[in-house]
């Protein structure tokens, strides 16, 4: 097969530069990691609770995450935040059925499909200090306090101030001020 | 080639990577993480899956690339892909993979889904990735291109890949845009499209557009060059009409997607035979299409089920003139046509079961009511044929997903579809291991075949009646690499063995001038073997870049095939100017390879540019420049053409005012 002269330089360029990325590889520090999507829900949850007080909660125990037993996302979710620490208190992680006793998750992570299903999950918590966050549409506007959505490729989360209230946390006003704020949709 | 450099260099990284430890970014700031991009798939198993959990290796373009390098077709997508390539005839833009485009065959080998639903056509196999895809590319919100056999998933076709085109929903639209576009050529361009989504939950996105483009006003053709034939020069011959509508509602669990689209082109190569250069009936085709889907989605228990039901029509005319021996009618017209009707139901379930699997499986049912295609002769009236045909299909498959360790994942699935003349069970498997964090290993073995379509079985009238489908068995070993957030390297390999292909040749002792003993038969053996390496860049500024490199080596009796480069390389760079702008380029080049008459074509650099101005908040400017450098490069041709090869166009610029209305 031919190469033209200026393919030949240019190919040579191009190894040269591929090379250069390799090895440029193993001497960067890495910052986050672009995927999993789910990888990426663990580390905004954290921060949720970074910016939230539990009222009626001493300082120094330990917050309760409770994540779906059943679904894939759970078990990532839970390999990224077990051993963590957010302001001090240590994250418990707990995998949860929708059936189980959830009130006392301090933060409930919903990926129930079902909007049935998922109502009875919420109403069942809305009046408890509960974080409910959820990656399913329109949750928040829904009942869940915090809702995780793609936007042109990004997550981005939309809090229901109306929920914020009924649980009497207590969200910081960063966090407010980086979310789409929503309110209950009428039934 | 520098192998063994490179080769050395992958192995030496691995260990640096694994002495780093996997990077801790659950400490990253919120506003950082919001600006992460999330990439996952769907098509690869038939449900979303991050990118590196897939059981194939994948490539996804997203809008805002599309918009960036100013992609017009899904042609010049997946020219933008590692490992393909595109061969166009003036009329047709075919898909070249894993070192496989012979000319003369139709897009049959890669399945080009919508939403998840097919769209090759029930009559000739074909996946519209021209203009005659009749979907306006700003309607895209991304194309995942899933590499290898998946008819253990997807049936006939999905052979060498799949490509998934995903439309914008309302949400994604966010408003009203309207932009008119102009370039070189006589190219006018104007696109309407809104959307929104309602605060019940409603979501609505529709779209308009219209295209006309002049094409090159003199193609020569050194085999036509002549004083009979115009010095081999066509004249105004190149021009295409294209027009498009689509629409998707989504309303609680219903999801409602419609698009159609028509495109008429003209042909400069006087492919078939036809008359060079004539002009009072130009040749052309004219293809349209109209898809309408629901889709039903809910979970029962645990159990996600999805509902669907779509219904598919395709339409064909060709206008053949030839010459006469009649004075009275110079030209005798012939037009061929086809109609493909065809609609389709299926369901399909998964669920995560205990054991850490989830199971995915389903059915679908497809019936092609017509499969029809037509021929006659005006000019003077000769008869023709009505070949009027129909058929049904279906298939059934099952895919489970074990996570086995928290680094090790297993997937395997099989496929049975019948057919009436046959039966077929598709396999395929994987292993994926991440070792580490950002590293990811994969094994993969996948089986697929094609079946003969309606043109191929019954259009000459001379094929077998017990004409096979086509098979391919692949080995490959993909590697995936991410460092950090911002570099993402990746190195496959691969071998396949596809057999009885589907091939138009004479027929035994016969003739081969005469058409009527020509026909298509199960006929080839095709070994491949390739390499594919890429690296990939995006800086949290905003700044792009991508290339990869190809290597591949597919052969017919230890005879490399036609139309088959044994090297790719492409490059291309977005950088982001100011705040809202932005510049982009790209550079493709395709190694030489063997024509027809085995002659060798050279190889060919192609560069592009795109650039995006805002001028106020609502109002931008953008411009692109195809072929930057006028590079005039060749195409191998088919059989139906009487040069060896095809001239492609040169450099072609286009220039175009966008406004937008965000909505709220």
């Amino acid at each position: 097969m031919r190469l033209l002269p200026l393919q030949c330089a240019v190919a040579r360029w191009w190894c040269a530069g591929l090379a250069l990325c390799l090895v440029a590889d193993s001497t960067l520090i890495s910052r986050a990691q672009p995927v999993p999507a789910s990888a990426l829900k663990a580390a905004f949850v954290l921060n949720f609770i970074k910016f939230t007080e539990w009222r009626d909660v001493d300082p120094g125990t330990p917050i309760n995450v409770c994540l779906p037993a059943t679904e894939t996302i759970g078990d990532v979710m839970a390999q990224s935040m077990r051993g963590q620490s957010v302001n001090g208190r240590r994250i418990q992680v707990h995998r949860v059925a929708s059936d189980d006793a959830l009130r006392g998750c301090q933060v409930l992570f919903v990926t129930e499909r079902d909007p049935q299903r998922r109502a009875a999950i919420l109403e069942a918590t809305s009046e408890a200090p509960t974080l409910t966050v959820s990656d399913v549409q329109r949750s928040a506007s829904h009942g869940a306090v915090i809702e995780l959505f793609e936007e042109a490729g990004r997550l981005r989360f939309a809090i229901n101030i109306d929920s914020v209230e009924r649980s009497r946390l207590k969200v910081s006003s960063r966090l407010l001020d980086l979310a789409k704020i929503v309110r209950d949709a009428e039934r | 080639m520098k192998w063994p450099l490179v080769v050395a260099l992958l192995s030496l990284q691995t260990t640096a990577a694994a002495a780093q430890g996997s990077p801790d970014f659950t400490q990253v700031d919120i506003e950082d993480l919001m600006r992460i991009e999330v990439q996952r798939v769907f098509g690869a198993s038939e449900r979303l899956q991050p990118v590196t959990e897939a059981p194939s290796s994948v490539s996804i373009v997203t809008a805002d690339e599309i918009e960036r390098y100013g992609y017009r077709t899904l042609a010049d997508v997946l020219r933008s892909v590692r490992g393909f390539y595109i061969s166009n005839d003036r009329n047709y833009s075919y898909i070249g993979a894993r070192g496989f485009a012979r000319p003369g065959d139709y897009n049959t080998r890669v399945l080009l889904l919508l939403n998840g639903h097919r769209v090759n056509d029930s009559v000739y196999d074909q996946a519209p990735i021209g203009a005659e895809l009749g979907l306006d590319m700003a309607m895209i919100e991304r194309v995942e291109v899933i590499r290898g056999p998946a008819s253990s998933l997807y049936g006939t076709s999905a052979f060498f890949a799949v490509v998934n085109v995903i439309t914008r929903s309302g949400g994604s639209v966010n408003g009203l845009t309207a932009g008119v576009e102009a370039g070189t050529h006589g190219t006018k361009v104007a696109r309407v499209s809104g959307g929104k989504q309602f605060a019940n939950g409603v979501d609505l996105a529709v779209s308009g557009s219209l295209q006309r483009s002049e094409g090159e006003q003199h193609v020569h053709f050194p085999a036509f060059d002549t004083p009979a034939t115009n010095d081999g020069i066509a004249d105004s011959l190149d021009r295409e009409h294209v027009g498009s509508v689509y629409g998707r509602l989504t309303a609680g669990n219903f999801a409602f997607t419609a698009a159609s689209g028509s495109r008429t082109k003209y042909i400069p190569t006087a492919s078939y035979g036809t008359i060079f250069n004539e002009q009072e009936v130009p040749q052309q085709t004219t293809d349209r299409r109209a898809i309408l889907m629901g889709e039903y989605t809910r979970t029962f228990g645990g159990t996600r089920v999805a509902l669907d039901g779509a219904f598919d029509w395709y339409e064909y005319d060709g206008v053949y003139p030839y010459p006469s021996d009649d004075p009275a009618f110079p030209v005798l017209i012939n037009s061929d046509a086809a109609q493909g009707v065809r609609w389709n139901t299926g369901v399909r379930l998964s669920r995560a079961l205990p054991g850490r699997q989830t199971l995915t499986g389903g059915g679908i049912f497809y019936d092609n009511v017509r499969q029809n295609m037509w021929y006659s002769y005006s000019n003077p009236s000769v008869e023709g044929a009505d070949l009027l045909h129909s058929s049904r299909q279906s298939g059934i498959y099952i895919q489970d997903e074990i996570r086995v360790l928290p680094w090790l994942l297993l997937n395997g699935g099989v496929r049975y579809d019948r057919y009436e003349q046959f039966g077929r069970a598709t396999p395929r498997g994987a292993v994926i291991v991440s070792p580490w964090s950002g590293t990811t290993v994969k094994y993969l073995y996948g089986e697929a075949f094609r079946a003969p379509n309606s043109y191929e079985r019954y259009y000459y009238g001379t094929s077998p009646p017990d004409l096979q489908p086509e098979s391919v068995r692949t080995h490959e070993v993909v590697w995936e690499q991410y460092l950090g957030e911002w570099l993402r390297t990746s190195a496959s390999t691969y071998r396949y063995t596809a057999s009885q292909l589907i091939t138009f040749q004479a027929l035994d002792g016969e003739s081969e001038t005469i058409q009527g003993q020509w026909g298509f038969v199960n006929d080839g053996v095709i070994d491949a073997s390739g390499l594919e390496l890429e690296a990939e860049i995006r800086t949290k500024g905003g700044l792009q870049a991508l290339t990869s490199y190809v290597f591949q080596d597919a052969t017919q009796a230890e005879t490399l095939l036609t139309n088959s480069p044994r090297h790719m390389m492409k490059a291309r760079l977005g950088v982001p100017v100011g705040r809202r702008a932005f510049a982009s380029a790209e550079w493709q080049m395709t190694g030489a390879r063997y024509t027809l008459a085995r002659d060798i074509v050279d190889a060919a650099s192609v560069v592009n540019l795109t650039a995006h101005w805002p001028i106020t908040r609502r109002l931008s400017l953008t411009g692109s420049i195809a072929n930057l450098f006028d590079q005039r490069y060749v195409d191998p041709g088919s059989d139906e053409h009487v040069p060896d090869v095809i001239p492609q166009i040169g450099r072609t610029i286009r220039v175009g005012f966008r406004w937008e209305m965000q909505g709220r």
